[in-house]
């Protein structure tokens, strides 16, 4: 399983992906929203974590880029978001996010979400 | 007036009539005597001729018989040659040849020279003939006066009348001729004797205008009488011949009466001819004689005056007749034509008073004039159309009136009505004039202030600055100065005026300085307010940016602290490393602690800043609970807790926001884990109509009723030991409270110190977000109508089978601003009542399984819910069966909207609105009573004295008064006694805290004034709380037992 993190801050990066790493992932990293939505596209993810704070491009217009384009409009997006002051949750929701997350991670937690969104694609595609 | 123009028209007749009258008299007058002139002279005539006439006749008759003794005389010869024989047989051929009535007798004497033998006399008379008469001694025949005078005169004699004593005895006059002999001697007299009978009846048949037929006696014989004319004979001699009067004329004995014995005699037989005028029996009559020439004789006719001017008397009667009527006919006519004169002049007049007395439309009564041809007529239409004018010109002077009134009205009006002071002052400064509104700012009437100085209300500064204003706009004409001052009106009430002068000192209309005061102390207060409310809103604002970015860059660092410690802690557990791992832990927890409070401060921050939104959706409870257990069942573990969730099977899903439940139940459920121990700790989750509950129960330390009354409170824990020794913020109750409400529910609270504590959270299944649904639309449906209702809303609880029944209903209750809940069956009805405590029930009679009957009874025998009104919904008029059982009223199916209504707002006036007033000069001992009754779901207002309280009652009545005993400016005692003087808030419920000790005499003043008196200090929330109840169930059961009786 590949999860895309897309986050600007190298320690939550960091701290992030080795934490995934050692749960067994494969982790891709961009670290703003332009990259990421590169990375989406060539990486093929099968969930991306996405900031929402980011440089360049931020993280509701990447997700809404990324669920805009064909090839990786499958793509679970969870949003990971300290604005718990004006991070309107359903506005991650309108922007195309699948699922949403509050930082600081609660790792069992946002794997719980993580599995949720495989599952359901998974769901998916057998259902298909 | 009227009387004037009558005697105008009567002036005029009398005066028409007067002069035709006289005119008329005059010539009647005058016609007459002309008349009777003419008359006169045509009957003097008249009759002179008759007279004349008759005289002439009688000449003639006596000349026919003369005829005989001329024929006699004139032969001498052959009368000589005749024997007596012979002699005798002529005479009767001469009598024979007169007719028998002329002529009596003729005869022949002899003279005294007659011949031998001879008789004295031949006479043949119409009684001897043919023999003749031969009287005795003839000779004696000579002196008689036939005789002597025939014989003197020697030519035809007439005698005077005689009688005849001879031979025949008759009246007779006699014609005698001298014979003469043919020698020429004297013979002897032949004559012929006429009778009188005859003379008299031809006189007596001579009638005055014999040939008119006027008098109606004129052909029979005279006869002598008053009005009769009559005509007589007189001889020469004056012997009265012929008369009517038989007593005068000739008779065997008597030689006939003189003339002049008899009216007018005297002056008939002094002329031969003429008229005369006397008076017979008293009667006027004219006299009329003429003397025949050949006889002597008179004939006389004596004529009543009447009959000669008879006529002219008659012109004259018959002239007046007609004058008079003429006369009565001109002064019909002038008097007629006066009238139609004055008639017209009579309505000018009468218009010309009324137009005096403006009444104008009397003008159209002059039409009739108006239309006349004459001068009157042109008179009259002047006079309507000068009317007109002067109506025109009076209604345009009314309009102009009017218009001015109302305009000064109206400017008027505007001057008074205005909030700022418009006033007049004199060059000194002095009011003239001063709106009313001058009451408002300065506390004094207008008419108090004339003469009074403005300056008289300011600071000497400001007034020094009004002054030198005053100056400056009284430098010039028409100037104009702004000035603002300060008013002193009590030492703390100071009014900030702009004053605006103009000075119109040489505007004649106004002839003094119009000071314009505006009071713009509030709206600087309310400038300054809103400055200061900017600035407030300003720096909130930032605070809350400043807590977002800050948390932002808290919680960056605290998430790699948090990830990596967690990371690190797994690490040590792989490696073993167990000294490592429980610092690791150390540093993990705290910064998990950091976290929460730096969440809960961000929370709070957002709540206070009005910033906390709802996000709305639908979502499994009992997924949500799993959730919930899974993060609580380690800290239910940590303290040696047993966690036990007790729910349905299923609760389905439900509206509401998910994350904000979450918080609530894990902040219910943490502190609970927190402050138990070794205990147990307990979620009850229920669903029920329209609400889901969550009862969080614990087993642990408990509260006291102090901490349970500031436990909502921010920043406040139950106690400030407790953050020492438990940890948290203090934050999360008000923060899940506030979340409850943000959805219409709530969270209350059941402590019992020492045995444990319950939560319970309560919200909608269906929760709308209203700021959103506000915010991005405006629908007015039914729905939204109903939850935008406010939670404070008075519940109606219908209890009924029928869903139509309840839509109607609750469309009806909702429009009027009740909250509606509802409940199809009778169990369901009495859950829900027990659950929500509506404030009402409105209740169906005939329902399935459970009645409304036992529904009533039950809900009437709790003691819980006896107290809430029922309002009874039958087809049938049950009153009777609802009132004993206890129903508030019984409405009868289809119900009466209106009337329903009218019931329920009773009731909710009484119930619904829970209002209270606390009246305490500390502020800390309000907001405890404040905070015990807002959460038992009242309203509070605060008043610090008893002037503020009386302040209160004035804007808002509370169904409940707290009030303290001991405070400035009034205090408690003198607040009652001001209180129940009013008939108007005499009722409200007061319930007195004090800390005084309460003397007896305190008792007695307050007596009959509280319901109740409370220590401060010895009283607890409970019991104010119960106190107040009770107070207000008191009076609820008075007003019911009111309704009661008045249905």
């Amino acid at each position: 399983m590949k999860i895309l993190i897309v986050e600007d801050n190298e320690m939550n990066r960091d701290m992030l992906s080795r934490r995934l790493e050692r749960k067994g992932y494969i982790v891709a990293m961009a670290v703003d929203g332009a990259e990421g939505v590169a990375m989406a596209a060539r990486e093929k993810p099968d969930v991306i974590l996405m900031d929402m704070s980011l440089p360049v491009m931020d993280g509701w217009e990447a997700t809404r880029r990324v669920k805009s384009s064909g090839e990786t409009k499958n793509i679970p997006v969870i949003a990971l978001t300290a604005h718990a002051m004006e991070g309107d949750r359903h506005k991650t929701i309108e922007a195309g996010c699948d699922d949403y997350d509050t930082k600081p991670i609660d790792l069992a937690r946002l794997l719980g979400k993580i599995e949720a969104q495989l599952q359901r694609v998974k769901a998916d595609h057998g259902e298909r | 007036m009227p009387s004037k123009q009558r005697s105008l028209s009567k002036k005029l007749t009398l005066a028409v009539a007067a002069t035709t009258c006289a005119i008329l008299v005059l010539t009647i007058w005058f016609s007459y005597a002309q008349a009777r002139s003419a008359l006169e002279q045509q009957s003097d005539a008249e009759a002179l001729k008759q007279v004349e006439s008759t005289a002439g006749n009688m000449d003639a008759y006596v000349d026919r018989v003369a005829v005989v003794p001329r024929l006699i005389a004139a032969n001498p010869s052959s009368r000589a040659a005749m024997g007596p024989q012979e002699m005798v047989a002529f005479l009767n051929r001469l009598l024979g040849s007169l007719p028998p009535e002329e002529a009596f007798g003729v005869y022949i004497a002899p003279g005294e020279n007659g011949r031998a033998g001879e008789p004295a006399m031949l006479w043949v008379d119409r009684n001897s003939a043919p023999n003749a008469v031969r009287p005795q001694g003839g000779t004696r025949d000579q002196n008689k006066e036939w005789f002597q005078a025939a014989r003197e005169r020697a030519e035809l004699h007439v005698s005077e009348p005689y009688y005849d004593a001879g031979g025949s005895n008759v009246e007779v006059v006699s014609v005698t001729q001298p014979v003469y002999s043919p020698s020429g001697q004297f013979a002897g007299v032949a004559g012929a004797d006429l009778s009188l009978d005859l003379i008299r009846t031809i006189v007596s048949f001579v009638r005055f205008r014999r040939d008119d037929d006027e008098n109606g006696d004129s052909s029979g014989p005279a006869q002598m009488g008053p009005g009769k004319d009559y005509t007589f004979l007189i001889s020469r001699e004056g012997r009265i011949m012929a008369h009517p009067n038989d007593a005068w004329i000739i008779r065997k004995d008597f030689s006939g009466a003189d003339v002049k014995t008899v009216p007018g005699g005297v002056e008939i037989s002094r002329g031969s001819m003429g008229s005369a005028r006397v008076m017979e029996s008293g009667e006027a009559r004219r006299i009329y004689w003429s003397t025949a020439p050949l006889t002597g004789w008179k004939v006389a006719m004596s004529v009543p005056e009447d009959d000669i001017v008879g006529p002219a008397n008659t012109l004259a009667r018959r002239t007046a007749l007609l004058a008079a009527v003429a006369v009565v006919f001109l002064i019909f006519v002038v008097w007629t034509v006066g009238r139609r004169l004055m008639e017209p002049v009579g309505r000018l007049t009468a218009a010309a008073e009324n137009v005096s007395q403006q009444n104008y439309e009397s003008a159209a009564a002059l039409d009739a004039v108006a239309i006349r041809d004459d001068e009157l007529g042109q008179l009259a239409q002047s006079f309507r159309n000068m009317v007109r004018e002067i109506s025109n010109r009076e209604k345009s002077l009314l309009d102009a009136e009017e218009r001015m009134r109302k305009s000064e009205t109206y400017y008027r009006s505007l001057i008074e009505n205005t909030t700022d002071i418009i006033s007049v002052m004199d060059r000194d400064g002095r009011f003239q004039y001063a709106s009313p509104s001058i009451t408002q700012i300065f506390g004094i009437k207008a008419a108090e202030v004339r003469n009074h100085k403005i300056g008289e209300f300011l600071t000497p500064e400001t007034n020094a600055a009004l002054r030198e204003a005053m100056n400056v706009a009284m430098s010039s004409w028409g100037g104009t100065e702004n000035v603002e001052v300060e008013a002193v009106l009590t030492s703390d009430d100071r009014r900030i005026l702009v004053v605006s002068v103009h000075n119109m000192l040489d505007n004649p209309a106004v002839n003094g300085i119009v000071a314009h005061v505006r009071d713009v102390t509030e709206r600087r207060r309310a400038a300054a307010l809103s400055r200061e409310k900017e600035a407030a809103e300003m720096a909130n604002k930032a605070k809350s940016n400043f807590l977002a970015n800050m948390s932002h860059e808290l919680r960056t660092p605290l998430n790699a602290i948090i990830g990596y410690s967690e990371m690190l802690t797994e690490l040590a557990e792989d490696d073993g490393n167990e000294e490592y791992k429980s610092d690791l832990v150390k540093i993990h927890s705290a910064g998990k602690h950091l976290l929460g409070l730096i969440n809960d401060v961000l929370d709070i921050s957002k709540i206070e800043a009005g910033k906390m939104d709802l996000y709305v959706e639908t979502f499994s409870v009992d997924q949500m609970l799993n959730d919930v257990h899974s993060v609580i069942d380690p800290l239910a573990r940590k303290n040696s807790n047993e966690l036990i969730f007790e729910m349905p099977e299923s609760l389905g899903s439900i509206q509401a926001d998910v994350t904000k439940t979450r918080q609530c139940l894990l902040n219910l459920l943490s502190n609970a884990c927190k402050f138990t121990s070794q205990g147990k700790v307990t979620l009850k989750a229920e669903r029920s109509g329209p609400w889901i509950s969550f009862a969080v129960t614990d087993t642990g330390i408990g509260m006291t009723k102090e901490q349970l009354a500031k436990l909502f409170g921010a920043f406040q824990q139950a106690d400030a030991s407790t953050t020492r020794k438990f940890g948290g913020t203090g934050l999360g109750l008000a923060i899940s409270r506030h979340f409850c409400r943000m959805m219409n529910g709530d969270i209350v609270v059941e402590s019992t110190l020492g045995v444990g504590t319950t939560f319970t959270m309560r919200i909608p299944v269906s929760v709308v977000d209203r700021q959103h649904e506000v915010a991005v639309e405006k629908k007015a449906s039914e729905a939204e109508v109903e939850e935008a209702l406010p939670a404070g809303a008075p519940l109606v609880l219908v209890i009924d089978d029928d869903p139509v029944s309840i839509n109607i209903l609750r469309r009806t209750l909702t429009k009027d601003g009740y909250r509606v809940e509802q409940a199809l069956s009778g169990p369901e009805g009495l859950q829900l009542a027990r659950q929500l405590r509506p404030d009402a029930i409105t209740l169906d009679v005939m329902m399935p399984g459970m009645d409304g009957w036992e529904v009533l009874t039950r809900l009437k025998s709790d003691t819980e819910l006896a107290e809430i009104p029922v309002i009874l919904l039958s087809l049938l008029d049950d009153r009777k069966n609802g009132f004993a059982l206890g129903a508030t009223e019984c409405l009868t199916k289809p119900f009466d909207k209106d009337r329903l209504l009218s019931v329920l707002n009773g009731i909710s006036h009484e119930r619904g609105s829970r209002h209270a007033l606390i009246v305490d000069d500390q502020p800390e001992n309000r907001e405890l009573l404040r905070h015990g009754l807002e959460s038992d779901g009242w309203t509070v207002d605060e008043a610090a004295n008893g002037r503020e309280a009386l302040d209160q009652l004035k804007v808002r009545r509370p169904e409940v008064i707290l009030l303290d005993l001991m405070m400035p400016e009034m205090d408690g005692t003198e607040f009652v006694q001001h209180l129940r003087a009013s008939e108007l808030t005499r009722s409200i419920p007061v319930l007195v805290i004090t800390a005084k000790d309460i003397t007896a005499e305190d008792r007695q003043r307050l007596s009959g004034g509280v319901q109740a008196i409370l220590q401060k200090g010895s009283t607890d929330m409970e019991e104010v709380m119960a106190q107040t109840k009770s107070l207000l169930t008191a009076k609820l059961r008075a007003a019911v037992a009111n309704r009661l009786v008045k249905v």
